[in-house]
């Protein structure tokens, strides 16, 4: 229980930590504003200092209960739980940011739910398709035994593409690939940045840690994949996506409905040729 | 045979008649409410204290006679209307019927009629699903002219409810395969009423009319070579078929499919596009759900030690059925409709996991009957809704009720939150399909379509709820009581998996006890069975929803103050199709065909291979 107390507040500091290191680096390239180390975090503190604004509906108050999906999620990973009971914590959580969004009245707002909705597909096939395999390889979903497989037989050489998929939701989760729907307010299509435009203040700041938790769930349940120890595969694969982080510079300019039928063809596509893979050979 | 059981397949034929030919208007409705709770109350009381003792010596003769005297009801029913490729199948089976009763005179079984283990327990779910969509059934009855202006279609009607119910018992605890065959008419001619009344559009009735009766053909045909073979009607000692029992699997799967209505065409779920909500979704749960996996569970001694490649096939057919009606559901735009394809994609998946072995159907039967709860529920939340939202006298169209979207909308949530058995099928999807990997894909990809259908619904709910509108129409205080005590049953139902597996752990079958080899692995899933003890999943689930409630509790109170918009402004979710990102000229329906058509071809050429090995 204490372990896995340290691996929750561990995974709590670190993904932010991440987003820290990011957005100082990138302050200190040429082209960009400079900014302070702690700046990502003034920036959340001054979002709960914030009212919010007076037109925005009540569903801000989801980002509460998804919040605490996302926080369940990542307890359940750390206690090494059945990783579709996590992954049902993680469609909760999911529902009630969309729904903010869907709640918003705004026609952006229900565009940009909409396409959450194909994200929401397209990496949930993704992951219970790699669950599967993983299942077949493992003979287990309970992540805390994939962990001791994983150490003792190589799980990466068995699911490579599996790994790369899950790799894929992980990039699309974080904004990264594909999908665009950036928190911040920085990114390039306008109608992926307004899932979050409902949500101001307050209910910003703890979307913005829900997302935080929610990346360090995946860190920590794709680390599996890697043949080290816990700890160091965790750190590897978070060094792994800072760089992403860093050169994020995967989101393509594509109309939508081809953005999805990509991650669609590349993240389930991939799991699927895995799962084939174990099967023939 | 048990007394209680005679009642429950006799009792509705007997009222069927005091209904048809004694009573009138009101009277009629009021037997239906009687009949309704008592039915319900009934099973309940049988499944807590089995009345077994009581027994009542029907001899076998007469059971005959009411198969013949149904196929001559039908014969004159489908003459009279003019189906004559129907008149025809049925006149087969009549001279069938009279040719095996003269030369052979097949013996049925001692016991015609007994509930298992799996009876009592379909039984009183199908009895909450007629309770549960009552006030729906009865609330059409008062507004529709055509059924209390027309005494036709009126007694069309009250037949086709009470057969129906008898048919469901009937089938239930059938033991032989005649039974099966009698019971399976009854059903047959429950739907042919309720088309009389309803007016329903006769063409697609008509192919599917046609497909059943040739189907009960072949099944009566099959009769008697089974009975040769087997030396015996019943149902339990239908094995060591030797090389047959492939075709023997088949001819039962073929039936069930086919008396289910769960070929995998969206033509199927539209079978019942005529009727009202509320009859469209017992209909449905009673033939697509309750009554297709109480006649596999009983074939269950034929399945075991099938060969391995049937067995796969079978269960990919099941998995292109739960991949089919996640996708029909998807690409649906009435609620209805959902619902229905939602109801065939766990009959999908109760279709393969009768294959995939003991906890298969272990944890499938807690799938079915959570189900079997949720879904009337919401069926009847549409039907009062659709009521509410009926143009008045001026002609203007009321708004929504806002308590109706947060009941649905909770019930919903169980389709997604792990601690309800209704999700319990993302949980043990995986590992109780790991033998077969295409069915498992097929499986996980419907799963994953299913979940994103009931996330779409649920974002529009959440919406709803919101909605403030005021000319709305309020519920009356007897159908918010009603509700809630739907409601209620719907959650107790779902949180209390674990008294549902104690209870079939308690029973015992013929080819074992019940509880299966891994079931302590099974039963160590967070939340799910855990809830007689403290554990992580009753913390989860508890904080959870608190938490939710806070939340909703603030939701409403700002909905109040802020809000102020019509029904009229809420987009409903058929404006957005779930498949929009995919190419427009994608086959999807041409697939499915082809899967399903694939694999049936290819189970009956491995049942045909079998001869030659």
């Amino acid at each position: 229980m204490l372990q896995s107390l340290i691996w929750f507040l561990v995974i709590m500091i670190v993904v932010p930590v991440l987003y820290l290191i990011e957005n100082f680096i990138r302050s200190m390239m040429p082209g960009y504003n400079k900014s302070y180390l702690l700046q990502p975090i003034y920036r959340l503190m001054k979002l709960f200092g914030k009212r919010g604004m007076k037109t925005n509906d009540p569903a801000h108050w989801f980002s509460i209960v998804s919040c605490w999906f996302a926080i369940c999620a990542l307890f359940f990973t750390v206690r090494g739980e059945n990783i579709l009971f996590i992954f049902t914590s993680l469609v909760m959580m999911e529902l009630f940011i969309l729904a903010g969004s869907w709640n918003a009245r705004e026609p952006f707002g229900s565009m940009a739910a909409q396409r959450g909705i194909a994200r929401f597909f397209i990496c949930a096939f993704t992951f219970m398709v790699s669950a599967a395999s993983l299942y077949q390889v493992t003979g287990t979903l309970s992540l805390k035994e994939m962990m001791a497989y994983s150490w003792m037989h190589y799980l990466l050489l068995k699911l490579p593409l599996a790994f790369l998929a899950m790799i894929v939701v992980l990039l699309i989760r974080g904004s990264l690939l594909f999908f665009d729907f950036n928190i911040t307010g920085k990114a390039l299509n306008i109608l992926d940045s307004a899932l979050y435009t409902p949500y101001s203040g307050w209910s910003l700041g703890i979307t913005q840690i829900t997302r935080w938790v929610e990346i360090g769930v995946w860190l920590k349940l794709i680390s599996v994949f890697l043949p080290w120890k816990p700890w160091f595969s965790f750190t590897v694969l978070a060094i792994c996506y800072l760089a992403f982080l860093l050169t994020d510079g995967f989101i393509p300019k594509a109309r939508w409905k081809k953005v999805a039928r990509n991650a669609f063809l590349w993240g389930g596509g991939m799991s699927v040729m895995n799962f084939i893979w174990l099967y023939l050979f | 045979m048990p007394v209680t059981v005679v009642g429950f397949v006799l009792g509705p034929l007997l009222l069927l008649f005091v209904a048809v030919f004694v009573l009138r208007g009101k009277g009629r409705q009021g037997l239906l409410i009687g009949f309704a709770v008592l039915f319900f109350l009934t099973a309940l009381y049988q499944l807590i204290v089995p009345m077994d003792a009581i027994r009542v010596y029907i001899p076998q003769v007469l059971w005959k006679l009411i198969t013949l005297a149904t196929v001559a009801v039908l014969f004159v029913t489908t003459m009279r209307d003019k189906q004559f490729i129907v008149s025809s199948l049925i006149f087969v089976q009549s001279v069938t019927l009279i040719l095996a009763e003269t030369l052979l005179s097949p013996d049925e079984p001692t016991v015609f009629l007994q509930f298992q283990y799996e009876g009592g327990l379909l039984l009183v779910s199908g009895a909450f699903a007629l309770m549960a969509l009552l006030p729906g059934i009865l609330s059409h009855l008062h507004r529709s002219s055509s059924l209390s202006k027309s005494p036709t279609r009126n007694r069309a009607f009250f037949t086709g409810i009470f057969l129906l119910m008898a048919a469901f018992a009937g089938i239930l605890s059938a033991r032989s395969i005649t039974g099966l065959f009698l019971f399976g008419q009854w059903g047959v001619l429950a739907d042919n009423y309720f088309q009389k009344a309803f007016d329903q559009n006769r063409q697609n009735a008509k192919f599917v009319l046609i497909l059943q009766q040739s189907m009960l053909t072949i099944w009566i045909g099959a009769s008697v070579y089974l009975n040769q073979t087997a030396g015996s009607l019943a149902m339990e000692d239908l094995s060591g078929f030797g090389s047959a029992t492939g075709l023997v699997m088949i001819l039962v799967l073929f039936m069930v499919l086919v008396m289910g209505r769960m070929i995998p065409e969206k033509v199927m779920a539209r079978q019942y596009s005529s009727y009202p909500t509320s009859i469209k979704g017992l209909s449905v749960i009673m033939y697509s759900l309750l009554i297709p996996f109480s006649v596999l569970l009983k074939f269950r001694p034929l399945f075991i030690n099938l060969d391995n490649k049937l067995a796969a096939s079978a269960v990919f057919l099941g998995g292109i059925l739960m991949a089919a009606n996640a996708y029909y559901a998807g690409v649906s735009q009435h609620k209805e409709e959902i619902l229905s394809h939602m109801v065939l994609f766990v009959s999908g998946w109760a279709f393969a996991a009768v294959f995939t072995g003991l906890e298969g159907i272990f944890f499938t039967f807690c799938y079915v009957i959570a189900t079997a709860a949720s879904l009337p529920f919401l069926f009847a939340c549409v039907t009062v809704k659709d009521d509410l939202e009926e143009p008045d006298q001026s002609g203007k169209r009321k708004g929504m009720v806002k308590q109706l979207s947060l009941f649905k909308a909770f019930v919903l949530l169980m389709f997604l939150f792990a601690p309800f058995s209704s999700s319990l099928l993302k949980l043990v999807v995986v590992q109780l399909m790991a033998q077969y990997p295409l069915a498992m894909l097929l499986a996980v990809a419907g799963l994953v379509f299913m979940t994103t259908v009931v996330l779409r619904w649920l974002l529009d709910l959440l919406r709803e709820g919101i909605t403030q509108n005021p000319d709305a129409r309020k519920l009356s205080v007897f159908l918010k009581c009603e509700l809630m005590f739907l409601f209620v049953i719907t959650v107790a139902v779902n949180l209390l998996s674990g008294t549902i597996y104690r209870y079939l752990q308690s029973q015992s079958l013929p080819m074992g006890v019940w509880p299966a080899a891994d079931i302590e692995k099974y039963a160590s899933l967070p939340g799910i069975v855990h809830l007689n003890k403290f554990g992580t999943g009753v913390i989860f689930l508890v904080i959870s929803i608190i938490i939710m409630g806070a939340v909703f509790i603030v939701y409403e109170i700002y909905g109040r103050e802020k809000v102020q918009k019509t029904a009229e402004e809420v987009q409903p979710f058929k404006a957005y199709s779930l498949t929009a990102w995919l190419p427009s000229n994608n086959r999807i329906f041409f697939w499915i065909r082809a899967g399903w058509i694939a694999t049936m071809m290819l189970l009956v050429g491995v049942a045909l291979s079998c001869f030659k090995a």
